[in-house]
């Protein structure tokens, strides 16, 4: 795995970050690594930092908090850079856990498409929607947010995040509120971007594949999607390795809790079917 | 054919229940806005005076006022036949375009009126024109900042200092910077277009400040919604941003524009005053002051009929920029902002504490009322702030209006807190009271107190509680609404606990102590509006030493002797600076 | 057959306005101390079916019988005899407690009001040690409660009043998975302790088929599977069930070296 990232390019670095809000450190001096292609998730509790360092990637993250360290995106330092104010190589695609303040609530879904700048067509946009499995587009696009599903609503915020031509893409708990049927909707979405995007903004990173780093405290939503893990507890990374290492030898208290868990689930939801294959 | 009728009467029940609550709020609002128009229709027999005798005086002074003339003249205004005759009368008189004569001159109303109307609209209409400019210019650095993603709150002490000043106090300063001590400009009168400067800025800067930061606020909050960094993300140009931004801001920020152009009508009748423009305001308050109630029943109606035109107009505006999104009711109400609290904005508050006990201990031992000085002498060490016209001690004066002004704020406050706790338990009926009194400027609330109880301390507290409580009862009722909905109340009944215990031992307690700060955030906004209520002169009557008082007793010697504007004025910005900075530092904790 | 069912709930009906049904014409026998699943989507009605067995709210049209006997439900009017019976723990115990009050106030609440006795320490702390939590619990303020505690502190709650019958709304969907792993172990032993019934509606495959013998799954306001756990899983009626099995996300066989 190593001798792989020494030959692709390096798309995320985050080295000795640190958050604090009064005093209070929220992320403490974390650093890692995201290459070309690389599929990574980020796995902790609530308040154990995970969603404020992707705020920190993205650059949304509250005026009020400190920031220390370095985040380097595509080999441009933008840790205090907000969003709106970086160079469209180190811009961030986000999907965000919240999807209804993720989409303009005043205008028609179609209508936010088109302003972006990567739209040349009515046809192109029919089929962005199409590629994010969402059917019966054309009604779809003269709708407010606020008249679709959460799923939906979802997966129009990656139609964005695929706009941008970006080639890395946070996503922030983006199946946390949703129901197991548009979880599992969002998820293939995803894996399926993660597979067939390129990247197409810039002449300097055209052609390169999309990264992912997925956001979550699910390790079974993140193992149907990752590759690779990073653990967060209390604001440090505590474990971080290749996810199938992770479930089969968890090293630290806290994922070894979490991999059990995860293998409860598993026995509790496949054993009766697995009996039924005995009998 | 049955199974069809069945399903269309289930259709009509459904819009009917969607529309049920919606159809109840539409009710109370108009009832309520009749329910104004009533008032003011009765107001000749609520003011239970009889105006035959002074009438007589004004009209014929060689007659004597035997019984028989002065029952001819009650006759002759129709004022024998009790209330509901005289209100139909006088409505019948208006949609045939008579509104009656004044009972002082004797003339015929409205024509005069209509003139004083358009004087005042012309100055409205400068003073919008302004106001929208410096608005305007108060949003452009946010937008630049915004864009550059520092989307901070404004904190410009400073400016929230500048725009905080009631109009009446600002008009004041202007008139003594700008024709007094400048003389770049006419101090009163209306013969021109220079005429027109200083009364349009003195109502143009409160409110272009306030709208101004009321929006800029807004639009730093938007650029910090998620939707915008998708959006610039994907691609989307600076300029489709900023325009999605302003118009997501000024969604939320239009009811409050209509509020304010609506406030601005009241804060008129003190400018009118002040600069002698001969406005409507100005004729109003004449009228009221006079015991005109004809008069004064007219100008209270036109000004009426402007803030309904403006909520239309602000209607029709929602409706245009929300589109479908407002049927929907999908609009998401902003999150609470983050605000970055300076050391210094907290501090503030506490500043202008300091300085007005300062101001008390200084001058409590000191006599207000008793002629000690020389007419208007000058300040000196003996007497820090001079003398005013009477000879009496400024410092002395100003230390016990305070006193005064601040104890009446508190009681009112506590009254408000307590009808607005009351009413906010039942929302749905109280909306359209709630709308009218909220739209209600307090200076018209004023003129129709002093019309009914005659202008006093009493009646001015009346009608500073007449349009207060609004606030309060829409956050109680916000409030109690949110406290119910919790999961945790819902479940109360599983527990055993029953109705009663309820709304005593949960409900009550989450409500009351948000609503009780809330409620002394008001007192010194509620200090400010009764000494305008002062200034007037539909507040304390003299001698008493109260603030607005003070401030219009000394205004005719401003361009002899400044200081008696300068001190009351000064004690009057500071009371604003406290209002506005307390509420910024501590309204928005939660 | 003959043994009356602890709950009968008869074409039970219940919508916003009188057009759209939430749940259509339901009825349900549910036995003495058998414990359901019941699943589906977000909005198939799961959660309203939830507050009408408990009568916070009511029904527009059917009945509900309780040991045989009729129940007649009005919310805010006292029911303490069925409150006694029928309990309930809430999907977030964040919101589901008073945030000010601490935890042996609010445990004594209902012990007062349903008149159970009277609530002195030592049936507090036996009450906090049902859940697995130290007494130090009891003079915290439940907004102090981490998610795990205040869902143990929320248990405890409907435990003290001893009911025959537990009926709990996603009581994990807010905690990470070793937390659900902890409560749903805590419930399946309360309820095999205290020969409780028990009726947990979630979105969670895992925590029916760990939990519970029967299993009912829900689709726009009827009942489309009602059947034992297993035979269900195995063998979905149902196109829906089957999407929903299949939705659930679990870590794929292949990836455990040594599956326990």
């Amino acid at each position: 795995m190593s001798s792989n990232h020494s030959a692709s390019k390096c798309v995320l670095e985050v080295r000795n970050l640190s958050l604090s809000l009064d005093q209070k450190t929220l992320v403490d001096n974390i650093s890692f690594s995201l290459y070309e292609g690389e599929r990574v998730c980020l796995i902790g509790a609530s308040g154990s930092g995970k969603s404020l360092t992707a705020r920190a990637i993205n650059g949304t993250v509250a005026p009020y908090i400190e920031v220390a360290g370095d985040v380097i995106v595509n080999g441009l330092p933008v840790a205090r850079q907000p969003v709106l104010a970086r160079r469209a190589e180190a811009r961030v695609a986000t999907v965000f856990q919240d999807t209804f303040s993720a989409l303009n609530p005043l205008m028609s879904v179609g209508k936010q498409l088109s302003l972006s700048t990567n739209i040349q067509s009515r046809d192109e946009l029919l089929a962005l929607l199409k590629q994010m499995q969402l059917k019966d587009a054309e009604s779809l696009l003269t709708r407010l947010p606020s008249e679709l599903s959460g799923g939906q609503r979802q997966r129009l915020c990656i139609a964005f995040a695929l706009l941008s031509g970006a080639n890395l893409l946070v996503a922030d708990e983006p199946t946390t509120a949703l129901d197991v049927l548009s979880q599992q909707q969002v998820i293939k979405v995803l894996r399926q971007c993660c597979d067939d995007h390129v990247c197409s903004h810039s002449e300097q990173l055209h052609g390169s594949p999309l990264s992912l780093l997925f956001i979550t405290h699910d390790i079974s939503v993140a193992a149907q999607l990752c590759d690779r893990a990073i653990v967060m507890q209390d604001g440090k990374i505590v474990e971080q390795g290749a996810l199938q290492d992770l479930l089969n030898a968890p090293q630290h208290p806290y994922t070894q809790r979490l991999v059990q868990a995860a293998q409860q689930v598993f026995c509790d939801t496949r054993l009766p079917q697995k009996k039924a294959v005995n009998a | 054919m049955k199974i069809r009728l069945r399903h269309t009467l289930s259709a009509a029940g459904r819009v009917l229940d969607l529309d049920r609550s919606a159809a109840f709020t539409l009710c109370s609002r108009l009832l309520s806005l009749a329910g104004v128009v009533v008032l003011v229709a009765m107001l000749p027999w609520l003011s239970g005076q009889d105006p035959a005798l002074a009438l007589l005086r004004a009209r014929f002074s060689e007659q004597n006022p035997t019984e028989e003339t002065l029952n001819a003249i009650r006759e002759s205004l129709g004022l024998d036949q009790g209330p509901i005759v005289l209100m139909f009368n006088w409505l019948k008189g208006l949609f045939h375009g008579d509104a009656g004569v004044s009972w002082v001159s004797g003339k015929p109303l409205l024509g005069d009126m209509l003139q004083a109307a358009s004087v005042s609209l012309t100055l409205m209409g400068f003073a919008l024109g302004t106001a929208f400019v410096i608005a305007l210019l108060l949003c452009v650095p946010t937008i630049r900042r915004g864009l550059r993603g520092q989307a901070y709150r404004s904190s410009g002490i400073l400016a929230v200092t500048f725009t905080a000043l009631p109009e009446f106090v600002l008009a004041s300063m202007l008139l003594l910077l700008g024709a007094v001590w400048l003389g770049w400009l006419p101090t009163y009168g209306w013969k021109g277009i220079s005429y027109v400067v200083l009364p349009a800025l003195a109502l143009a800067i409160p409110a272009g400040g306030y709208l101004g930061r009321l929006l800029s606020d807004n639009i730093a909050q938007v650029f910090t919604e998620a939707w915008v960094a998708t959006w610039s993300v994907a691609g989307v140009s600076r300029w489709h941003i900023v325009v999605a931004v302003v118009r997501r801001a000024l969604a939320t920020v239009l009811p409050m524009i209509g509020l304010t152009v609506v406030a601005l009508t009241g804060s008129a009748v003190a400018i009118e005053k002040i600069f002698a423009i001969p406005g409507i305001g100005r004729a109003t308050l004449g009228a009221a002051i006079a015991k005109d109630v004809p008069a004064l029943q007219l100008g209270i109606l036109l000004m009426l009929l402007f803030a309904f035109l403006v909520g239309m107009v602000v209607n029709i505006l929602k409706t245009m920029i929300l589109g479908r999104a407002l049927r929907q009711g999908a609009m998401p109400i902003p999150k609470e902002a983050d605000v970055v609290m300076s050391k210094s904005t907290r501090l503030l508050p506490l500043f202008c504490v300091f300085v007005l006990l300062a101001l008390m201990l200084a001058g409590l031992p000191r006599d207000p009322y008793s002629v000690e000085f020389m007419r208007l002498q000058a300040p000196s060490m003996a007497l820090p702030f001079g003398a005013d016209a009477m000879g009496r001690d400024l410092l002395a004066r100003l230390a016990h209006g305070s006193l005064y002004t601040c104890v009446l704020a508190i009681l009112v406050a506590l009254v408000c807190l307590m009808i607005g706790f009351l009413i906010g338990q039942f929302p749905r009926l109280m909306a359209g009271p709630i709308e009218v009194a909220n739209a209600l400027p307090p200076i018209l609330s004023g003129l129709l107190v002093a019309a009914v109880y005659g202008p006093g301390l009493v009646g001015a507290s009346i009608a500073v509680i007449i349009v207060s409580w609004a606030p309060l009862a829409a956050h109680a009722a916000a409030l109690t609404a949110e406290v119910k909905a919790r999961p945790y109340i819902q479940m109360l009944p599983l527990i055993g606990v029953g109705m009663i215990r309820r709304n005593a031992f949960y409900v009550f307690p989450a409500v009351i102590k948000p609503l009780l700060r809330h409620a002394m955030l008001r007192v010194p906004g509620i200090a400010l509006t009764l000494a305008s209520l002062g200034f007037l002169g539909l507040g304390a009557m003299p001698p008493s030493p109260e603030w607005g008082r003070i401030l219009a007793e000394g205004l005719p010697y401003i361009e002899r002797s400044y200081w008696v504007v300068l001190a009351p004025v000064s004690a009057l910005a500071l009371l604003s600076v406290l209002a506005v900075s307390t509420a910024s530092a501590f309204g928005n904790r939660r | 057959m003959s043994k009356v069912p602890f709950l009968e709930l008869e074409k039970l009906r219940y919508g916003r306005d009188r057009a759209s049904n939430i749940i259509h014409q339901l009825s349900l026998n549910i036995g003495q101390q058998e414990r359901i699943g019941l699943v589906g989507e977000s909005g198939c009605g799961k959660s309203t079916l939830l507050k009408l067995i408990l009568g916070v709210i009511q029904a527009q049209s059917g009945q509900i019988h309780c040991e045989g006997e009729p129940i007649r439900i009005k919310p805010w009017r006292p029911m303490n005899h069925y409150r006694k019976l029928v309990q309930y723990i809430p999907q977030d115990p964040h919101t589901a407690l008073p945030p000010q009050q601490t935890v042996a106030k609010l445990l004594s609440e209902p012990v007062k009001r349903l008149k159970l006795g009277t609530p002195n320490t030592q049936v507090l702390q036996r009450a906090i040690e049902q859940v697995e939590l130290p007494h130090a619990v009891l003079t915290q303020k439940a907004s102090e409660l981490s998610g795990g505690q205040a869902q143990r502190v929320a248990l405890a709650r409907a435990l003290i009043i001893k009911p025959k019958f537990l009926l709990a709304d996603e009581p994990t969907s807010g905690l990470d998975l070793p937390l659900r792993e902890q409560i749903k172990g805590l419930l399946h032993q309360v309820c095999s302790e205290n020969h409780m019934g028990l009726l947990v509606v979630t979105h969670d495959i895992s925590m029916v088929s760990g939990l519970c013998e029967r299993m009912l799954v829900m689709q726009q306001g009827h009942i489309i599977e009602d059947r034992l756990t297993e035979e269900a899983l195995r063998t979905p009626n149902n196109i829906y069930t089957q999407r929903l099995l299949e939705a659930v996300p679990t870590i794929h066989a292949n990836t455990w070296h040594s599956p326990s």
